[in-house]
């Protein structure tokens, strides 16, 4: 009898020993290429290398065969493999691919010393604003050593009929839509800083998923500079122990915990509100209003989704 | 037919009742010390339908023990004494990326009560049984705080065992019926159960039982924190063969593996069980 209770006695101590591992593929994610944009400007006699990472649909970074696209032939030459050689002074817009994939344009500044305006930077603050509200931007000029230049700074609208910007930097929305604000000094262009007008407010539906109940009404929207999710009086779920919301861009359990925004447990039914930018800063990233499509229910430790709304829907 | 195994959490422990309508005579008694373990990565939906989820484990180790305090009145008790669950960790095959598994290792619910024999002459035989869920266990825990070892409620079971010896041939059968009620706004749940034993040669016992439970559904329908899908509203019809064998006059080692015609709310996969038992006979 002592040899069959030692033996048990392994068994149990195996048996219920060690958490295990699940091995999952990643979630299938957008392809993308990261466009280095680091050092954008170049003084003519010089040349600029530059460089692009590829993500597979895993989002891992993969080795592939990509290629530049020039929009500005007459000002700069790239080379297949990204070598920015400058023809004249002025602008020029790059962007890289791989098959279908694209990078992000970048703006390549061709200068011709040192002590030129290099860049024009425009201080981040919101991209979204109500009609009629208004909100002031600021703009640094910098030469190719990253020197702060006295220059005067040229405010210009992409779209006035959405919003119009004054010399000072002041930006009032006029219409809903989307525009860029640009700042122009010693003739060099900053990048477009985006601005959405109007639409600050994004309303979705939950429905239930996976035969659990999720009802009710979501709302992302603008507080200041602060984008807070409103769960509406009517927010109704099952409950698991762990039943938490995430802001995602998949449904999957699985790839919503691995990529998504966790905002916090929910323990009761009615409304809940949450400060996206806040935990998304906590969380150590930053989020825009448009960053994700969807507000998940997540039973959070078996993974699975118990409600969805859909902002797109 | 799909037949996947599932047994879940603190339920187990109300059809682990050894004994069937039999009561102990005075100063008898069974007592087991055992594992149950459970290591699912499937879950039946409140549809009953089987979806993919991170694996879950469960393992409680136990002692069982029903002794006779009169020839008619059997103690029942249920101790659940070392109870990990156990949440996986997620690897991503692509990327290396991982999410962190949990665990929680803590005393589960204890089950106490008692048998009362109705009707103990002859060889149709009844007993009442009386059964307590005392929440000892962690209902909320891990470093998570989302993972179990007890349901948090306390609980009481009334169930009729109702057995027939088919002696002289070595074989014998138990119906059940129970109703239990539950508390912190957990779903009352119907019952009922079948079982079949056959004794080989007085030293192997052949069992299989079925065992269901049917919610009733009328827990909190607002919801709240303790109604999970690890604890409540949960169904299942469960078919598990179990075997006995004694190793000696009055001990030996059971075995058995739980598999479900159906369920809903409840981890879908094994459920394994093993131990050691010993009778008091005087």
């Amino acid at each position: 009898m002592r040899v069959v209770i030692r033996l048990l006695t392994g068994v149990l101590i195996i048996i219920t020993g060690c958490v295990g591992t699940d091995i999952l593929d990643d979630p299938i994610v957008p392809k993308k290429i990261l466009l280095n944009s680091g050092d954008t400007a170049v003084v003519l006699s010089t040349s600029l290398q530059l460089e692009s990472v590829y993500f597979n649909e895993y989002g891992v970074e993969e080795v592939v065969d990509i290629r530049y696209f020039n929009f500005n032939e007459d000002i700069v030459s790239v080379s297949e493999d990204g070598l920015v050689t400058p023809l004249t002074i002025g602008q020029a817009r790059i962007y890289s691919y791989f098959e279908q994939t694209t990078s992000d344009t970048i703006l390549v500044n061709i200068i011709g010393s040192p002590e030129d305006v290099a860049s024009v930077v425009i201080a981040p603050g919101p991209n979204e604003i109500a009609v009629g509200s208004t909100i002031t931007l600021t703009a640094t000029a910098f030469n190719f050593n990253n020197e702060v230049l006295a220059e005067e700074v040229v405010w210009e609208s992409g779209d006035t009929t959405v919003a119009r910007v004054t010399q000072d930097g002041m930006v009032t929305g006029v219409a809903d839509g989307i525009t860029n604000i640009y700042a122009i000094a010693g003739g060099i262009r900053s990048e477009p800083y985006p601005l959405t007008v109007g639409v600050v407010e994004r309303v979705a539906t939950f429905m239930g998923s996976s035969g659990y109940t999720g009802e009710g009404t979501a709302t992302l929207k603008m507080d200041g500079d602060n984008i807070i999710l409103e769960l509406g009086d009517d927010f109704k779920t099952d409950f698991a122990l762990g039943t938490f919301i995430y802001l995602s861009n998949s449904t999957g359990g699985a790839s919503t915990r691995a990529n998504g925004l966790e905002l916090g447990e929910v323990e009761s039914n009615g409304a809940h509100t949450f400060n996206v930018s806040e935990i998304a800063a906590t969380a150590g990233t930053s989020v825009e209003f448009t960053t994700y499509r969807y507000v998940i229910i997540l039973c959070k430790p078996a993974s699975i989704t118990f409600g969805i709304a859909d902002f797109e829907s | 037919m799909k037949y996947k195994a599932a047994i879940v959490f603190i339920l187990v422990s109300f059809d682990i009742v050894a004994g069937g309508g039999w009561t102990e005579k005075k100063g008898n008694g069974y007592f087991k010390l055992g594992q149950y373990s459970i290591l699912a990565s499937d879950f039946y939906n409140p549809k009953g339908d089987i979806i993919p989820i991170t694996t879950v484990g469960y393992h409680a180790t136990s002692f069982y023990c029903e002794y006779g305090i009169t020839d008619n009145i059997t103690a029942i008790g249920y101790v659940p004494f070392f109870v990990r669950n156990t949440l996986n960790e997620i690897k991503f095959r692509q990327s290396g990326r991982t999410i962190a598994g949990d665990e929680e290792t803590n005393i589960g619910d204890l089950l106490v009560g008692f048998k009362y024999g109705l009707l103990q002459q002859g060889s149709i035989v009844v007993g009442i049984n009386l059964l307590f869920g005392v929440p000892l266990g962690e209902d909320r825990g891990g470093e998570g705080q989302i993972l179990q070892t007890g349901d948090g409620e306390f609980n009481q079971l009334v169930k009729v065992d109702i057995s027939r010896s088919f002696y002289p041939k070595p074989v014998y059968s138990t119906v059940s019926l129970g109703f239990n009620n539950r508390t912190k706004g957990f779903s009352e749940e119907f019952h009922y159960g079948l079982e079949v034993g056959y004794l080989v040669k007085d030293k192997a016992l052949l069992a299989l039982k079925v065992y269901g439970v049917e919610s009733l559904k009328n827990g909190d329908p607002t919801g709240s924190a303790g109604n999970g899908i690890f604890s409540n509203n949960t169904e299942y019809l469960s078919i598990t063969p179990e075997v006995s064998y004694y190793l000696g006059k009055n001990w030996g080692i059971t075995a058995g593996i739980g598999f479900a015609a159906r369920g809903e709310r409840i981890l879908a996969a094994p459920a394994y069980q093993l131990g050691i038992f010993m009778q008091r006979k005087k």
